[in-house]
C-alpha cells in the first residue's frame, strides 16, 4: 500500500485553504488532490484550471466517492456534520481546529473514526514546527533543571478577511480568542509539559459577544504553575517562556526558526532551528498515518483535551477587570 | 428623546469613536447597536458586544437598508480613509447622502454626525467658536469634512434631525493616532528637542465624547445644532506628549543601544520620511504586511523601522504644534450639558489601558 497516490478532497476553498494548504499540494507526491467542495462560485471558478480535479462543486455528496480523505476548511460550527459524513463514508479526516466547538460532538468523531479504523486528526500545525520539537527535547533533557512555569503571551491586532465574519458569531465560532488561537497555544502548552491541570482561573473581555482578549492562570499537577495572555486587540510580547530550575526558554510563534535559552548566569543565547515546513509535513504526517506507516502525530484525543480545557475555562470564566471599559455611569 | 429607549445604527463601528459608542450603549443602557461593518478584519474589539453585525458599505445602498432596520437613531462614524482620494470623497458625500435619504424615509429621529474641527482649515485663529468661518486648506481630510457638512446642511433644510459634531484631539483606549500614534511617538524619540514647540491641544477623553454624542441625543434642542466638543481646557502640545512620556517612564531623551545604528538613523533621519513617503504608494500594501510581520516577530527591528519613519518633529508638523488655537465648549455646556472631565483623569485610564496592552511596561 506504500506506492499508493491518495486522493484527497478539500471541504472550503476560503481563506485558510487560501493560505495554508494551497500552496504546498504540489509538493507532497503521495498525495493528490482530486476534488474541491466550496459553495462560493466565485472561488470555484478561480481553482478550475489550477489542479486536475475529478470534482469542483458544492456538494459534498458528489465528491466523497473520488477521495480516500478529506481536509475540512470550513467555518467550525460546520465541523462536526462534515467530519461525521465523511468518518461514515470511510474517509480519513483532517479537520481544522478546533475540531468541534463543543466536547461531546468532538468526542463522537473520535469514536466514530476508532470504530472504523480511520484517521481522524486535528490541523495544530504547530506542533510541526521542528522548533517546537527541539524545546520539547530540552525539557526532556533537563539540561536548565527541571520545568517550573510558563508564561505565554500571544497578540496580535486580528486582520483575517473572514469572507462570512462566523468568526464574530459565538454560534457559529464556538468562542473568541480562546477557541481561536488558544487552541494552538494550548495544544504546545499541553504537549510541552505533559501533565494533567490540577486548578485553573479564566478571565476574559466578552461583554456578551465573543472574547478579543483571555486570560488563564494554570497549575498542573506536579505543580507546575503559569500564566497564558492571549489578544486580537493590541501586539503582545509574543512569547511563550518556559521557566527551569536554572533558567528559561523563549520561543516567539511569529519567528519560530529562533529558541532563546537563558541559563541562570543571565545570558541569553539564541539557537537556530530551521524553519521546516509545517503544513506540508503535517499532510505527509496525515498520509503517512493513512498509509498505516505511524499513528497521526496529533491524536484526536489531544484535541479533545484541549476542547475540554476550554469548555471548563468559558463555564468558570471571570471578567477581567478592566478599568476603561467602564461605562459612562463613572466617566 | 430617551436614548434608553431608542434603537441605534452605527456605521464605522469598527472604528475607535465608534467601537466605543457601541460599548457605552451596551454597559450604559444594555442596548444592543446595530452596527455596519465595512470588513470583519477589523471587527475584533466590537464582537465582544451582543451587537448586530450588518456587513456592506456607504456606496451600498442595499447594505445600508438591511442595517438600518428600525433604527430611529444613527451616529455616523464612517469615512473613507484610503489613499484613493476619489474613493473617499465618494464614500464621505455619496455615502452620505445614501444613508441620509434612507433616514428621512424612514424616519429617523436623530442623526449624529461626526466631523472634525479639521473643518476650519490647518491655519485657524486663536478662538475657534461654532460660528467661525470654514475654510479649505491643503487638508484634504479637512476638506472633505466640509462638503460632507454641506451635504448635512441640505439633509437638514429637507427635515432630518441632524446634529454636526467637531471632536478636537480625541485620546484614549484604542485612539489610533493620540495614543497608539502618541505612545509610539515618544517610545521612538519622536518627541525630543522640542523647546521650540509651545503650541496648544485640545484633548477630550473617548468618553467625554461619547458622553457628549450621547447628550444631542437625548437633548431635543441639539437638533439642527452644531458642537465643537473638546475637553474641559486646552493644555500645550508639550504637556500632552510630555504625559505620554510620563506614563512610559521616559525620564531622558532616550538613547539607542546600538551606537552604530543610532549614527545612521540620525545621518539618514533627515530623508527617510521623505523617502518613504515616496516609496509608500506603490508598495504599500507590501509594506504594511511585512512592517506587521515584523511587529510580531521582530518587535525590536521594527520599533526602529517606526522611530525612522516617524522620529523627531518634521517642519511641516512644526506649524500644527505651535498654533494657540482653542476651541471653546461653552456652547455645548449651554445647550446640551456637556460637562467633560480633566485630562489627567482621562489619562489615567488611558495608562492603564496602554500597561494591559503592553504598549508600556
Amino acid at each position: 500500500m506504500s506506492d499508493k497516490v491518495l486522493t484527497l478532497g478539500l471541504i472550503g476553498a476560503g481563506a485558510i485553504a487560501r493560505h495554508a494548504y494551497f500552496p504546498v499540494f504540489k509538493e507532497i507526491s503521495g498525495l493528490r488532490l482530486t476534488a474541491i467542495v466550496e459553495p462560493n462560485e466565485k472561488i470555484r471558478q478561480s481553482l478550475q484550471d489550477r489542479y486536475s480535479l475529478n470534482y469542483l462543486g458544492d456538494d459534498i455528496k458528489a465528491a466523497i466517492d473520488h477521495v480516500d480523505a478529506v481536509i475540512i476548511c470550513v467555518p467550525n460550527y460546520l465541523h462536526y456534520n462534515i467530519a461525521k459524513f465523511c468518518l461514515e463514508k470511510g474517509k480519513h479526516v483532517l479537520c481544522e481546529k478546533p475540531v468541534c466547538i463543543n466536547l461531546n460532538d468532538a468526542e463522537n468523531l473520535v469514536e466514530t473514526a476508532k470504530r472504523n479504523s480511520l484517521v481522524f486528526t486535528a490541523a495544530h500545525v504547530r506542533r510541526f514546527y521542528p522548533a517546537v520539537a527541539k524545546i520539547k527535547e530540552m525539557i526532556a533533557e533537563r539540561s536548565l533543571g527541571a520545568l517550573t512555569g510558563f508564561d505565554f503571551r500571544e497578540g496580535t491586532v486580528f486582520s483575517w478577511q473572514t469572507v462570512s465574519g462566523f468568526t464574530f458569531d459565538k454560534e457559529k465560532a464556538g468562542g473568541g480568542v480562546l477557541m481561536d488561537i488558544g487552541v494552538h497555544l494550548l495544544d504546545l502548552l499541553f504537549w510541552w509539559i505533559d501533565d494533567k491541570v490540577a486548578s485553573f482561573q479564566y478571565a476574559d473581555d466578552s461583554l456578551g459577544g465573543v472574547e478579543a482578549t483571555a486570560e488563564i492562570q494554570i497549575t498542573f499537577r506536579r505543580g507546575i504553575a503559569g500564566h497564558v495572555k492571549l489578544t486580537r486587540l493590541a501586539v503582545l510580547n509574543n512569547f511563550y517562556t518556559l521557566y527551569f530550575e536554572r533558567g528559561t526558554i523563549s520561543w516567539n510563534p511569529f519567528a519560530p526558526s529562533r529558541i532563546y535559552i537563558r541559563s541562570g548566569d543571565d545570558k541569553t543565547a539564541s539557537l537556530k532551528i530551521r524553519k521546516g515546513q509545517p503544513v506540508r509535513d503535517m499532510l505527509m504526517d496525515f498520509s503517512g498515518a493513512i498509509l498505516g506507516k505511524r499513528p497521526a502525530f496529533v491524536k484526536g484525543e489531544e484535541a479533545i483535551q484541549g476542547l475540554q480545557f476550554i469548555e471548563a475555562c468559558y463555564a468558570s470564566r471571570k471578567a477581567i477587570p478592566m478599568p476603561w471599559i467602564i461605562g459612562g455611569t463613572s466617566f | 428623546m430617551k436614548l434608553s429607549a431608542s434603537r441605534v445604527l452605527i456605521t464605522g463601528a469598527t472604528g475607535f469613536i465608534g467601537g466605543r459608542i457601541a460599548e457605552r450603549l451596551w454597559l450604559d443602557y444594555q442596548m444592543s447597536a446595530r452596527c455596519l461593518v465595512q470588513s470583519f478584519a477589523g471587527a475584533s474589539r466590537l464582537a465582544r458586544l451582543p451587537v448586530s453585525l450588518y456587513p456592506g458599505n456607504m456606496l451600498d445602498k442595499d447594505s445600508l437598508e438591511k442595517a438600518i432596520g428600525d433604527s430611529n437613531v444613527i451616529f455616523h462614524c464612517a469615512y473613507g480613509k484610503s489613499d484613493d482620494s476619489a474613493l473617499n470623497a465618494r464614500i464621505n458625500e455619496e455615502g452620505l447622502q445614501n444613508i441620509g435619504e434612507l433616514a428621512l424615509k424612514r424616519g429617523v429621529e436623530r442623526f449624529i454626525h461626526l466631523s472634525s474641527v479639521a473643518v476650519y482649515g490647518t491655519e485657524p485663529p486663536e478662538v475657534v467658536t461654532e460660528k467661525t468661518p470654514l475654510r479649505l486648506s491643503e487638508d484634504e481630510y479637512g476638506n472633505s469634512k466640509i462638503r460632507t457638512e454641506a451635504v448635512c446642511q441640505d439633509l437638514m433644510k429637507r427635515g432630518l434631525p441632524i446634529v454636526i459634531i467637531r471632536p478636537t484631539i480625541v485620546f484614549g483606549p484604542f485612539s489610533p493616532i493620540w495614543t497608539i500614534g502618541a505612545i509610539k511617538r515618544v517610545l521612538s524619540g519622536g518627541w525630543e528637542n522640542t523647546g521650540d514647540i509651545n503650541g496648544l491641544c485640545n484633548p477630550v477623553f473617548i468618553d467625554d465624547l461619547v458622553n457628549g454624542l450621547f447628550l444631542c441625543v437625548k437633548n431635543d434642542s441639539a437638533i439642527g445644532q452644531i458642537f465643537n466638543i473638546s475637553g474641559p481646557q486646552a493644555i500645550t502640545w508639550n504637556d500632552f506628549f510630555n504625559a505620554y512620556k510620563k506614563i512610559a517612564g521616559i525620564v531622558h531623551e532616550p538613547s539607542h543601544p546600538n551606537r552604530k545604528a543610532q549614527t545612521i538613523l540620525a545621518t539618514v533621519r533627515p530623508f527617510s520620511r521623505r523617502i518613504i513617503k515616496m516609496l509608500r504608494k506603490p508598495i504599500e500594501p507590501q509594506m504594511l504586511d511585512i512592517y506587521e510581520w515584523l511587529k510580531v516577530s521582530r518587535p525590536g527591528l521594527a520599533a526602529e523601522l517606526y522611530a525612522l519613519a516617524s522620529s523627531g518633529i518634521q517642519e511641516d508638523e512644526k506649524r500644527r504644534f505651535n498654533q494657540k488655537t482653542v476651541y471653546p465648549i461653552e456652547k455645548a455646556k449651554k445647550i446640551i450639558g456637556y460637562q467633560p472631565k480633566t485630562f489627567s483623569e482621562g489619562m489615567e485610564i488611558t495608562k492603564q489601558w496602554l500597561k494591559y496592552y503592553e504598549y508600556i511596561r
